[in-house]
């Protein structure tokens, strides 16, 4: 690959690059042109680009990744080299969307191409600075459906526009899943009105904070982390109609079918004072001639981070390391802790304890806690068997109990 | 100083939600497995949702019995309503308002029994989210 090929390459990744286009102004020239012609470095390209194309660039460029790497230090350091990151998956496919889209606004017959929804999320990292905008610019895109949605008129306040255009959304689709992108947090509803500029609405998506991407698939969600989800049986049942945005009062007015109510809710938070259950220590071994009693297994637990010691005696020169802490529930096999994780013991000298600080992430059920610990010669690592726990492991039943078991 | 048995990556809360799960189960005398209920998938999506809208996971009952996943913001007595789509929402009821009955969104629920609900007992009403 000669110099001037890897300039053009570069060139080419950069016009690929999917921040350029997100943004705003790059849709509305690629639209509205009369007549289009990319040019990059030495390539001229007539649109429409074809998807081909594109990815023909990537792959030719995830090939020549490697030997571009590769260049001699006797290259002059070039600022166009840089620009050769290679976009992952996501943003490729961006790009293709983009294209796509570009491609589905510029058929003649195709009259509503894309709703104004797709549309803001497909330009959700443009950096408009007045939030208005980000809908505003978009309305002669997207003109047949944008002008009914709403007009170009900075007497609105943010909160307005953005819930017609949540509206929209859900009275073109008849769906309510883009509520799904409506930020819920108990805390940024009661913020809502010191920060001021923050939707105080519900209901209300802030396209100026979302990071969802659409999916054109009922009945999944469409937008949002949940739109590949699949919802269990929903679609069999038929949805009311009515549907109403309530503009001074920024409110939706809809019908839909009530289940029930909530009983009883279980959340989990990391500050939450736990009641610790009652532990008897148990030991397991997988290593029939090392048997581990374990003194003392969690002596305090104190939430958030519930570190405990464990401690084991240890005979001279071995050298004892913890592969990790399961909880007993599933019949031993429920891995409280990723099995694997290992923490090196130095090599003891004379009858002593070993002590492992150990910290649970958080509550796990300690009703019978196995530990996979394995003690070896001294200097040498234990087998790659043993620092596994196979299926085959036994928990042993013997139990010696401890009389001066710390009143947990 | 502790030491955190943890692997770059790993998937300890979900394990978590198994207890948490358990412990909603005994309460309500249930004995379904979990993996019945929400499979590793769901859960996977779910915490991405709970954490896109800047809250956690939690579990919920219904009256009725029925099991589902929503986020912190969920509060006993709120309301399940199907909405217009794919949608399952909890609406919380606003008590600042008495003159007239609004609700707050307080985000999307998982319900995996959903299913089984006869539909003609499920009751329509009309709701003002604000």
């Amino acid at each position: 690959m000669c110099q001037r090929q890897k300039i053009a390459l570069g060139q080419a990744l950069r016009f690929t690059r999917p921040r350029w286009w997100e943004r705003a102004w790059v849709l509305q020239e690629a639209v509205l042109a009369q007549k289009k012609e990319v040019s990059f470095g030495v390539f001229t390209v007539s649109w429409p680009v074809s998807k081909e194309l594109v990815l023909a660039i990537m792959q030719s460029s995830l090939r020549d990744r490697e030997s571009l790497r590769r260049a001699p230090a006797s290259t002059p350091p070039d600022d166009r080299h840089r620009s050769l990151e290679i976009p992952d998956h996501q943003n490729l496919q961006h790009l293709v969307d983009v294209i796509d889209y570009i491609d589905r606004l510029n058929t003649a017959g195709c009259v509503e191409a894309q709703s104004l929804v797709d549309t803001l999320l497909l330009t959700k990292r443009s950096g408009s600075t007045e939030a208005r905008d980000r809908v505003y610019s978009l309305l002669n895109l997207v003109s047949s459906e944008g002008s009914a949605t709403c007009s170009v008129d900075y007497s609105e306040s943010t909160q307005v526009v953005f819930g017609r255009v949540t509206f929209a959304s859900i009275s073109r689709l008849r769906d309510c899943s883009i509520l799904g992108l409506a930020k819920v947090d108990a805390m940024a509803q009661a913020n809502a009105n010191v920060l001021g500029s923050r939707i105080t609405r519900s209901w209300i998506v802030d396209y100026a904070d979302i990071r969802g991407w659409p999916l054109q698939s009922t009945p999944r969600i469409l937008f949002g982390p949940l739109r590949n989800l699949s919802i269990p049986g929903q679609a069999t049942l038929d949805r009311p109609q009515s549907l109403q945005f309530i503009p001074n009062t920024l409110s939706l007015r809809l019908t839909g079918f009530c289940i029930d109510k909530v009983h009883s809710v279980r959340t989990f938070d990391t500050d939450d004072l736990l009641p610790v259950p009652r532990i008897s220590s148990r030991y397991c071994s997988w290593n029939e001639p090392y048997r581990f009693v374990l003194r003392r297994c969690y002596d305090m637990i104190h939430p958030p981070s519930f570190r405990g010691k464990l401690t084991i005696t240890a005979s001279t020169g071995r050298r004892v390391s913890l592969h990790g802490l399961h909880s007993a529930r599933d019949g031993g096999r429920q891995a409280v802790h990723p099995p694997g994780s290992c923490r090196w013991g130095k090599p003891v000298g004379g009858e002593s304890l070993v002590a492992f600080p150990v910290a649970i992430s958080r509550r796990v059920s300690l009703n019978y806690v196995c530990v996979h610990l394995v003690m070896t010669d001294g200097l040498k690592r234990p087998r790659k068997s043993l620092r596994r726990p196979n299926k085959s492991w036994r928990r042993l039943d013997t139990v010696e109990k401890t009389p001066e078991w710390p009143g947990v | 100083m502790a030491w955190r048995i943890k692997l770059p990556g790993d998937r300890s809360n979900l394990f978590e939600v198994r207890h948490f799960f358990y412990e909603l189960c005994y309460y309500d005398r249930n004995d379904r497995a979990f993996e019945d209920c929400f499979d590793h998938d769901v859960l996977r999506h779910w915490f991405a949702y709970a954490r896109y809208t800047g809250s956690e996971v939690s579990f919920f009952t219904t009256n009725s019995g029925l099991l589902g996943l929503g986020t912190k913001a969920v509060q006993p007595g709120d309301i399940v309503a199907l909405l217009p789509g794919p949608t399952t929402a909890i609406l919380h009821r606003d008590e600042r308002e008495s003159h007239r009955e609004t609700y707050k969104f307080c985000g999307l629920a998982y319900l995996p029994n959903i299913v089984h609900l006869p539909e003609d007992e499920l009751e329509e009403r009309e709701f003002v989210i604000t």
